[in-house]
């Protein structure tokens, strides 16, 4: 089982955000800023989770194989039933713990891809796990790795929780913050890449408007609701909030979600680099 | 030493209005204009060849103003700043540049604006979430909408505060966000950041703009970075600036501002440093 901050893994394997689905759904570009994807042959999705990514990538790309891992089993399940019922049949997804040493071949992907897996392991783990992903990619393909910082809101409770997260994921080791005010994983990405050893890494920032009336708003705000009901025994054993607070503070945010004044934008950084 | 009053000087500048802030500013300026790729990266050229009138709210020293008046010979620029100084440094530049399409003028824009309805193509507002109080925002936008022309646009930029692995810098924001909550420039529902950028397009969307979009941005300043040099050089005054607007609204001791300005300059030159600013460019059409 993967290190997870979150007690509830059976239930799911929440990410902390999904900032990227609704470009992904609204435009079918899950790759916007590789410019060259022919010679992309096959991709390997790191905890892909619901599938949602992988699957799309397959649909918007015929000519390659999409492997995704997840070491949740219910999850895998349901993102196989999604591959079928939606006829994509170059995409699989296999139950493999995705950060410990994966059973693969060397050099198996042109492309080894994780989206905001920042909560589910340490800060210090990243440099073995990426030369993990580094092993099984080809010479010439590259990792690609998206991460956001927490959205930025104004509205409380919403923003509360958030901090709360960002508290709880720094006082576990989870957080490239030296003091837990923000997560620090977008600023840490490209350096993590260049020290596991790729060459070429570029960065670039998206954002996600998902304010009430914004096309992102529904898929977002059902996405935090589960996120922030499944974060709250993280949240209590970590000591950051009681039982009190945090129920009461998400029957807020629930609110806050549904009004017309709810506002939030989440920047998010994709960055790749080549294995030499 | 000082001391921070916007309301014996009617001047929000946290940092002061001195020639030291001008060069900070105008640096800072250069910055940007990078990051974001340009003076008006997401206007077509299309768009740029139909704009004659521009105006640049909070100009500052006019930096931004006079580069887009050097690019675009057919635009006359206009710029406004409360503050007489950069008014003079923005005219003398415009002087010794030879541009005879850059104009600048004092102008406070927490209150009505010196100019006629519908008198400009563009209207651009860059990071005056620094200088006005949140409440002076709503206020200024029908202003802004006031003197657009129909079909003209309007375009707001916003940073949120550095995000970087350097404890006296996230420490130094969590007392800067307590002194800008204190002064009325804070916008943020937490106190983690200043949460200017979910308010511009509601901004622009509340006073009537249709076609609002919005575009990222960022600025990393870590270290190794072609940005880290002059990131370090615009911070370090920076926060030299900002110390009586802390120190005097009570936001942080004297003491420990100057421990950890000391902290900062050691972190910032290791080669582990790393951080990045997050910045918002929306803009919107008056129909």
């Amino acid at each position: 089982m993967a290190t997870s901050p979150f007690a509830e893994r059976g239930g799911g394997t929440p990410r902390l955000f999904n900032f990227d689905l609704p470009f992904v759904k609204k435009t079918d570009q899950p790759l916007p800023e590789q410019t060259d994807v022919s010679t992309i042959q096959s991709i390997l999705d790191i905890a892909s989770g619901s599938g949602e990514w992988a699957i799309a990538t397959a649909q918007a790309y015929p000519h390659m194989q999409v492997v995704g891992i997840d070491n949740d089993v219910p999850m895998v399940e349901s993102a196989r039933a999604q591959a079928r019922a939606r006829g994509v049949d170059n995409v699989h997804f296999t139950i493999m713990d995705p950060f410990q040493k994966l059973e693969m071949p060397d050099s198996s992907f042109e492309l080894v891809n994780a989206r905001f897996i920042n909560g589910f392991i340490p800060a210090e783990a990243w440099s073995k796990v990426l030369s993990e992903f580094l092993r099984v990619t080809r010479a010439g393909g590259c990792i690609r790795l998206t991460e956001g910082e927490l959205p930025i809101s104004s509205n409380p409770a919403f923003a509360q929780i958030g901090g709360m997260i960002s508290q709880a994921l720094f006082m576990t080791g989870r957080s490239f913050s030296p003091e837990g005010r923000l997560l620090s994983i977008t600023p840490a990405l490209q350096r993590l890449l260049q020290d596991a050893g790729c060459q070429d890494t570029r960065q670039v920032v998206s954002v996600t408007n998902f304010s009430a009336g914004m096309e992102a708003h529904a898929d977002l705000s059902d996405d935090f609701s589960r996120t922030y009901r499944l974060v709250q025994p993280f949240l209590l054993n970590a000591g950051v909030t009681t039982q009190e607070e945090v129920e009461q503070l998400y029957q807020q945010m629930q609110g806050e979600m549904h009004a017309d004044d709810f506002s939030a934008v989440g920047f998010y950084l994709t960055v790749w680099g080549k294995k030499p | 030493m000082e001391k921070y009053d916007p309301a014996r000087t009617k001047n929000w500048y946290i940092l002061g209005d001195s020639t030291t802030e001008g060069v900070h500013l105008i640096e800072q300026d250069v910055n940007f204009n990078t990051s974001m790729g340009g003076l008006l990266p997401e206007q077509s050229q299309e768009s740029l060849t139909h704009m004659s009138h521009v105006l640049d709210v909070a100009c500052g020293p006019g930096g931004w103003a006079l580069e887009l008046a050097q690019a675009h010979a057919h635009m006359q620029v206009t710029g406004i700043d409360i503050s007489s100084n950069m008014i003079e440094s923005a005219n003398a530049q415009a002087r010794a540049s030879g541009l005879d399409n850059a104009r600048f003028k004092v102008g406070n824009i927490t209150e009505p604006l010196d100019f006629p309805n519908e008198s400009f193509d563009l209207v651009n507002a860059r990071h005056i979430e620094e200088v006005i109080p949140v409440t002076a925002f709503p206020p200024l936008f029908q202003e802004l909408y006031r003197i657009t022309r129909r079909g003209g646009v309007i375009r707001i930029t916003g940073s949120e505060w550095g995000v970087t692995n350097s404890f006296a810098y996230e420490t130094l924001m969590r007392r800067l966000l307590r002194a800008s909550r204190i002064a009325g420039l804070d916008f943020s529902a937490d106190g983690r950041n200043l949460g200017i950028t979910p308010w511009l397009r509601r901004f622009l969307r509340e006073v009537g703009c249709v076609n609002i979009q919005e575009r990222p941005s960022f600025l990393d300043f870590s270290a190794g970075m072609a940005q880290h040099d002059s990131g370090y050089r615009d911070l370090t005054l920076a926060f030299e600036l900002m110390q009586p607007f802390l120190v005097g609204v009570g936001a942080a001791a004297p003491q420990e501002f100057e421990e950890l300005k000391q902290r900062l300059s050691v972190e910032m030159l290791e080669n582990s440093f790393r951080g990045i600013v997050y910045t918002l460019t929306a803009w919107g059409q008056k129909p």
